[in-house]
């Protein structure tokens, strides 16, 4: 009894020293690095809901450093009125939550590498309500809530940020991470924003930056991914900022990298390399050093259209990463304007399609798009074209998706400017808002336009000329022109064949292939002669550049066998072309 | 003459009239040819001389043939349209060769065509007409043609079938008047686009003249619908040696064009016809007679 008495004494005094011990370990440790990965402001459900934003916001965080993190005296605030303080989910306090029985429960550390999702207590009644609001949590992912009845002041709005701290209700510590726009030393009368990026509802936001002052979140690309830190490459994660100014030849490269859970290798080694046409010359190289979590170094890119890649070797396994300078500085005319469509039909929204005419990656973050009358961001985010590369910008993604599925690279402007149905220009601007591209369309130019897609026929020519867009016979979206290899062509041609063809439906040569290529400004018409003069039938092309025929004449007899005549008459503004070719039909 | 024996000839010239007329009207119409060839060619065959090289082609109907010379040959090479945007050095061309005799009131007349396409086609036509100028100013032939077409390399069949046609020649003071059918089958291809859809042809040749001679020809076939083709010509004989022609059809629209040098009973003819989208035709005919 005795003996019983005295353990609990001690233990009850011990514990609060156990604590402070921890507290001062954890608040000296130099290897501690723990961020914000994902961070969902606005849940999909009503703003006050069960579920909603009343009960699914939530917030995931990465111990990206090689120590253990410990969820004590760790708090979470937006404002003054919203400091929440974090805790294990208790299974019997909080509830059993089911769908994520393979998640930790109950535990107050956070492994080197591990991940840990704070759930708003409100999330098991959600579950209970409507059990397909869960979420998709991965296994193993440590669960965290709230001591409070809600994640923030009232929940999260949209433009608010979060930081977390070491401390207490009245006092900050140290700050642990934070989501917001700037740098800040918060302080606990401060209320922290976060405004971009803004996703439509149910869309996470997760860091850009994480490596750098200021942090920079985008919107996350799945939706939402808790559990797993997205950016990480084999445990790696690099990331670099350029020198606001630049010597016009080069610009100073400031690259960091850690790996995610553990100090650097020192068996680990970097390097930045410039990619021209398959040639890679090594610009800078080393190795890290021992006793470090982040990695930090100074490389010279020279401005030019090469491609430059950072890339770790570790244990013979290379992870890289290209390096986007075109924020900086882009060949002259990179981005081309390949496609229109702009007479949109109910389930078919306007679009025109990007293609990336330069050698080099080209991020369309703060591009602009439009005429003198309007102009808007393209986007707001990063999204990066690579070499040879479309984008697809569309007034209505959802409805373009439904359109073409299988289209991957598509945006949606924040606000769209209306293609004109009848003749319009539109421009591109750079995200340092110099003119990059123009193109401009008249239905005058074109004999049969109803409400099909303009193609460009060659990028590399005037774009707001007529010899540069054609009728599109099927919309190419995301995809090449396939007139554009038909119609680039500077002179008219005609082939015809098989000779001798026979239409007499054996499965051999049945049809004869009549194929008229035109330059853009060219129309044809094609009609088919016998050798007693008579015109059997007019082909007729419309937008298509290949016709079959099937040895029939114009009022469905079968055309005499022996010669025939295929005559395209080809005509632009300047001149008439008459291309003759003939050819045998036998049955 | 004997009234009741002209009367007779009348009948029989009627009924031949007739009998010519009907069967084009019963049937489908429409020839392989662009154009006739030999002499014909510059005028389309709106000129016709019974006793002269039109009518001893050996090409054309024997009844259309009314001299009193007794046998000749004639032969014809013709060259179709301008050279084209492929298989520039390959040409359509059509060679003809033939011959007639008459005895008595029975004109004969036998030819054999060849034509190819290309180098990988031709076509064969075999012709013979049989004719009586028994009947007082009808003169009336039957003609009979075999084809036969194919590929020139042998992969698939050649194809034949076996024609018939029926012509009169009825000559007036001023002019004369012919009508033919022509492409009636006796033995049709087996499958569609080989035959020729049969024919009506009728035309007035006028005589000589201060103007020359001057002549209309029409042709009704059914092609799907009925067609209709018009020509008219034009000869102007600057002396007994020299004579040119043209003439101008519908249908399609041709211009024809021909200069004729005539020896004695031998005659040399140029022929040129020209189609807005295909180009020129060239055609030269060589005719002897005794």
């Amino acid at each position: 009894m005795f003996s019983t008495s005295l353990v609990k004494q001690m233990t009850a005094c011990l514990k609060p020293a156990l604590w402070v011990l921890l507290f001062l370990i954890s608040s000296l440790s130099a290897n501690e690095f723990v961020a914000i990965t994902e961070l969902l402001k606005n849940p999909v459900g009503p703003s006050n809901g069960i579920p909603g934003d009343a009960s699914n916001e939530c917030l995931e965080i990465t111990n990206l450093g090689s120590d253990t993190f410990y969820i004590d005296s760790l708090f979470l605030f937006d404002n003054p009125g919203g400091i929440d303080s974090i805790v294990p989910w208790d299974t019997l306090k909080n509830g059993v939550l089911s769908p994520h029985q393979d998640c930790r429960f109950n535990s107050s550390v956070l492994a080197p590498g591990a991940c840990a999702i704070i759930l708003d207590p409100d999330y098991f009644k959600a579950l209970q309500v409507q059990p397909s609001s869960r979420f998709t949590i991965d296994s193993g992912t440590t669960i965290l809530t709230v001591n409070r009845t809600g994640i923030g002041n009232d929940g999260l709005a949209s433009n608010d940020g979060v930081a977390l701290y070491k401390g207490t209700h009245y006092s900050i510590s140290r700050i642990i991470a934070s989501a917001a726009d700037a740098c800040a030393n918060f302080t606990l009368s401060d209320t922290i924003r976060q405004t971009k990026p803004q996703p439509p509802e149910g869309v996470s936001i997760i860091p850009s930056s994480l490596l750098f002052c200021p942090p920079a979140f985008v919107a996350c690309p799945t939706g939402l991914s808790l559990g797993h830190f997205e950016r990480t490459q084999n445990g790696w994660l690099a990331e670099w900022k350029f020198a606001d100014k630049n010597t016009g030849t080069s610009t100073p490269c400031s690259l960091a990298c850690l790996k995610s859970g553990s100090l650097l290798p020192s068996q680990a080694s970097w390097a930045v390399e410039r990619i021209v046409s398959n040639t890679v010359t090594a610009l800078a190289q080393g190795s890290f050093q021992m006793n470090s979590t982040v990695a930090r170094m100074v490389v010279s890119l020279p401005l030019d259209s090469a491609v430059y890649k950072f890339h770790i070797s570790e244990n013979n396994r290379l992870t890289d990463w290209t390096i986007d300078l075109s924020g900086l500085w882009t060949p002259p005319f990179p981005l081309k304007i390949n496609e229109l469509f702009p007479r949109a039909q109910t389930d078919d929204p306007e679009w025109f399609e990007i293609v990336n005419s330069s050698s080099m990656p080209i991020n369309v973050n703060n591009w602009r798009y439009g005429n003198s009358e309007s102009s808007f961001p393209i986007t707001q985010e990063d999204l990066v074209v690579g070499p040879g590369q479309f984008l697809v910008v569309t007034k209505d993604k959802t409805l373009f998706s439904a359109r073409f599925p299988a289209i991957s690279c598509v945006c949606q402007p924040d606000a769209w400017h209306a293609l004109d149905n009848y003749k319009d220009t539109l421009c591109l601007w750079n995200n340092r808002g110099v003119l990059c591209e123009t193109v401009a369309y008249d239905y005058a130019w074109f004999d049969n336009w109803t409400d099909q897609s303009l193609a460009r026929v060659s990028v590399q020519d005037n774009g707001t000329s007529s010899a540069s867009w054609v009728v599109a016979p099927k919309p190419s979206p995301g995809q090449p022109n396939a007139s554009a290899v038909l119609r680039a062509t500077q002179t008219p041609s005609l082939d015809i064949g098989p000779i001798p063809f026979s239409p007499n439906n054996d499965g051999k040569d049945d049809f004869l292939s009549i194929q008229c290529v035109l330059p853009a400004t060219y129309t044809a018409t094609l009609a088919i002669y016998g050798f007693n003069v008579r015109k059997y039938c007019d082909a007729p092309m419309g937008n298509q550049t290949q016709y079959l025929w099937d040895g029939k004449t114009g009022n469905g007899g079968a055309a005499p066998v022996g010669p025939f005549f295929v005559i395209a008459t080809i005509k632009n503004v300047a001149q008439t072309i008459v291309i003759r070719k003939k050819g045998i039909l036998w049955r | 003459m004997n009234p009741a024996l002209k009367d007779v000839r009348s009948v029989m010239a009627m009924a031949a009239f007739f009998l010519v007329s009907a069967f084009p009207l019963l049937s489908n119409a429409g020839p392989h040819d662009p154009f006739p060839p030999g002499y014909s060619m510059g005028n389309d065959g709106t000129i016709l001389h019974s006793g002269g090289p039109s009518g001893r082609q050996p090409w054309a109907p024997a009844g259309f043939y009314g001299d009193t010379l007794n046998y000749g040959f004639s032969a014809c090479g013709i060259d179709y349209y301008d050279a084209m945007d492929n298989y520039e050095s390959s040409h359509i061309s059509q060679a003809l060769a033939g011959g007639w005799y008459r005895y008595k009131s029975l004109v004969c007349k036998a030819s054999y065509a060849y034509l190819q396409a290309l180098g990988a086609y031709n076509e064969q036509e075999g012709f013979f007409s049989a004719a009586t100028t028994a009947i007082p100013f009808a003169n009336t032939s039957l003609e009979l043609t075999g084809f036969r077409s194919g590929l020139m390399d042998g992969s698939k069949a050649h194809e034949s079938f076996v024609h018939a046609g029926m012509s009169v020649l009825v000559s007036l003071r001023y002019a004369a008047l012919s009508l033919s059918c022509g492409d009636l089958p006796l033995k049709a291809a087996a499958d569609a686009g080989f035959d020729p859809p049969p024919t009506l042809t009728a035309a007035v040749h006028t005589r000589f003249n201060g103007m020359g001679a001057q002549g209309v020809a029409c042709e009704l076939w059914k092609e799907g619908d009925y067609q209709f083709r018009f020509s008219v010509g034009e000869e102007y004989n600057f002396n007994n040696y020299f004579s040119v022609c043209t003439a101008l059809s519908t249908n399609p629209f041709m211009l024809h064009f021909g200069v004729t040098v005539l020896w004695s009973n031998t005659s040399a003819s140029l022929a040129f016809v020209q189609h807005p989208v295909l180009g020129w035709s060239k055609g030269l005919t060589f005719d002897w007679a005794h």
